[in-house]
């Protein structure tokens, strides 16, 4: 019988439904995504998943005016620069997320550290990935 | 908890090293740009080597793979330089690749497995394009979630780190540029480096091509109000402008090790490794919410003093990884060299500058020395060895005596990092 690790697979699952899908640690409660199959805080393997709700708060910031090519693909350049982040959930886990500015008033000078920010998830227009991607707006 | 005492099984001494030029070279390839280090490294040992003493090498090096189109580099590395059938392996950890291969060197001699060890690390990098370079660079993040999912470069992530402690102490860009006119003012002295110009210079000769080239002279008040000028400093990632970032570079540098006992058939100037220590850490995501320091870097240090019997204001000059001008200030807080926050005011207080306290980056550093990845930690390591040993010629620190000199390599954003302190018997 082989044996199931929660991992990396989670995360995209959930993702396609449109759901923020972590580990928690059943020994220490730490929460961790994506989600993995041995607790980094205290090396236990008794995880199981967890779905977020999203909310959190920016803890790093930046806007890229030289972007990789993943983003030169989607249309980023020197000229049109995005803001991505480091958001800290309210429920415990830390992620890298783009923030998604587009349709709303905000540009770059306005994102600091701690602004609030709510997660959604942003389907791909050319249908590039299966699952949506997760981006985070200013609440 | 880790009780184990860290100790080197016997003393394990610096007698020859070198670097190549660093720069963008079109016509040598990560070959030539080894011999170049080896030959000068074996030059250096002031009783001479013979190259068949040589019993192993390890070499640094991030990834030949995508730069050149070439893996399995370090058995290339032993042929080319005459020492087939040595032992030869690559070592990888990203920007910290050859930090790496100096402590398995360090290791290898001191476990009493080899008397005579080489030690080096090599990236060419400039035949891939800018943007090339950016994505090779960025394979040492955690590419499905902070580039796939986030749009992260290198100097993104560092830039994010920026912003974290720009906003916990309240300091601003002047912070950064200051460390950047520091490190190209000390590049000047150093003729191997990429930038031996200083801001000033750079400045000086933009404004020169501009009036070649009947523009309107650019008025510039100093190299602060330059530097301020996004047509001469661009953004790369905010708050982080192109004089921010480490350069794109090829280059090798070279070490010979041998033992403590033996070092005084090959130098008078016997210099040691009292601390060897490294540390890994998962991506930002992991580190508990504070990007305001790397925590590789605090805990290898930490070791690195508890192993070496020595404090932070033992040391008398430092190399640290400055790949980015913020991470020169993260670096000399996460050493313990300045309390958290106030790493930001040391450049701009001139504490670190090559006549000041604690000379941080005399080589230049990163930033206008060069930083052909897997090739920055050999190099850091032989500027220390150099200073110690009175090496330096014109940069050579002469202000203060020289006993103890630190070197701390990082590889991606801290996933790796590793700390060394040599001695000048």
């Amino acid at each position: 019988m082989t044996v199931k690790f929660i991992g990396i697979t989670d995360y995209y699952e959930g993702l396609t439904k449109g759901k923020i899908v972590a580990s928690k640690c059943n020994k220490c409660d730490d929460v961790y995504l994506p989600p993995r199959p041995i607790c980094s805080t205290c090396q236990a393997r008794d995880m199981i998943l967890k779905e977020l709700r999203g909310e959190g708060r920016i803890i790093g910031h930046t806007t890229v005016a030289v972007p990789p090519s993943n983003m030169v693909d989607k249309g980023f350049s020197y000229d049109r620069r995005y803001v991505t982040a480091i958001v800290a959930l309210d429920q415990g886990a830390i992620i890298a997320a783009l923030i998604d500015m587009i349709g709303s008033e905000y540009d770059g000078e306005v994102i600091h550290v701690g602004m609030a920010v709510r997660a959604h998830f942003l389907v791909q227009p050319d249908r590039s990935q299966n699952e949506p991607v997760l981006v985070f707006r200013p609440m | 908890m880790r009780t184990q005492k860290r100790k080197l099984g016997r003393g394990v001494a610096i007698v020859g090293g070198a670097m190549s030029h660093f720069g963008r070279s079109s016509k040598k390839n990560s070959r030539d740009l080894m011999t170049e280090a080896y030959v000068e490294a074996l030059s250096s040992v002031e009783l001479g080597m013979d190259p068949t003493e040589i019993e192993a090498l390890y070499i640094g090096n991030f990834s030949s793979d995508l730069f050149e189109g070439q893996s399995h580099l370090g058995h290339l590395m032993a042929d080319w330089l005459g020492l087939a059938p040595k032992p030869a392996t690559r070592i990888e950890g990203a920007c910290a690749s050859s930090g790496l291969a100096f402590r398995q060197g360090v290791m290898a001699v001191a476990s009493g497995m080899h008397d005579v060890v080489l030690v080096g690390g090599v990236e060419k990098m400039s035949a891939a394009s800018t943007e090339g370079t950016q994505d090779y660079l960025a394979k040492a993040s955690d590419v499905p979630m902070e580039v796939d999912q986030a749009g992260f470069t290198f100097p993104a992530l560092y830039a994010a780190m920026s912003s974290a402690y720009m906003s916990r102490y309240g300091t601003d860009r002047k912070h950064l540029m200051a460390v950047a006119i520091k490190n190209h003012q000390n590049g000047v002295l150093n003729p191997k480096a990429q930038f031996n110009l200083s801001v000033l210079d750079i400045m000086g000769g933009r404004a020169a091509q501009a009036k070649r080239d009947g523009k309107a002279t650019p008025h510039w008040r100093d190299e602060y109000d330059f530097l301020q000028d996004t047509d001469a400093n661009p953004l790369v990632a905010s708050p982080l402008h192109l004089f921010d970032c480490a350069p794109i570079t090829d280059g090798a540098s070279c070490i010979l090790l041998t033992t403590e006992m033996a070092a005084r058939r090959y130098t008078e100037d016997v210099v040691t490794v009292i601390a060897s220590t490294q540390a890994s850490a998962g991506p930002m995501s992991t580190w508990g919410g504070d990007i305001t320091s790397i925590p590789s870097a605090r805990i290898a240090a930490r070791e690195a003093y508890e192993m070496a019997r020595v404090t932070p204001a033992d040391i008398d000059v430092v190399e640290v990884h400055d790949c980015f001008t913020s991470a020169e200030i993260l670096a000399i807080e996460d050493l313990g060299f300045f309390e958290p926050g106030k790493g930001a005011g040391a450049s701009v207080d001139g504490q670190t500058n090559r006549c000041g306290d604690l000379p941080v980056n005399v080589s230049g550093g990163l930033k206008a020395k060069g930083h052909p990845v897997g090739a920055t930690g050999v190099a850091q390591l032989q500027e220390i060895w150099r200073q110690l040993s009175g090496k330096a010629d014109e940069r050579q620190i002469t202000h203060k005596d020289l006993k103890l000199g630190l070197a701390h390599n990082v590889g991606g954003t801290g996933g790796t990092c590793t700390v060394h302190i040599l001695e000048r018997k």
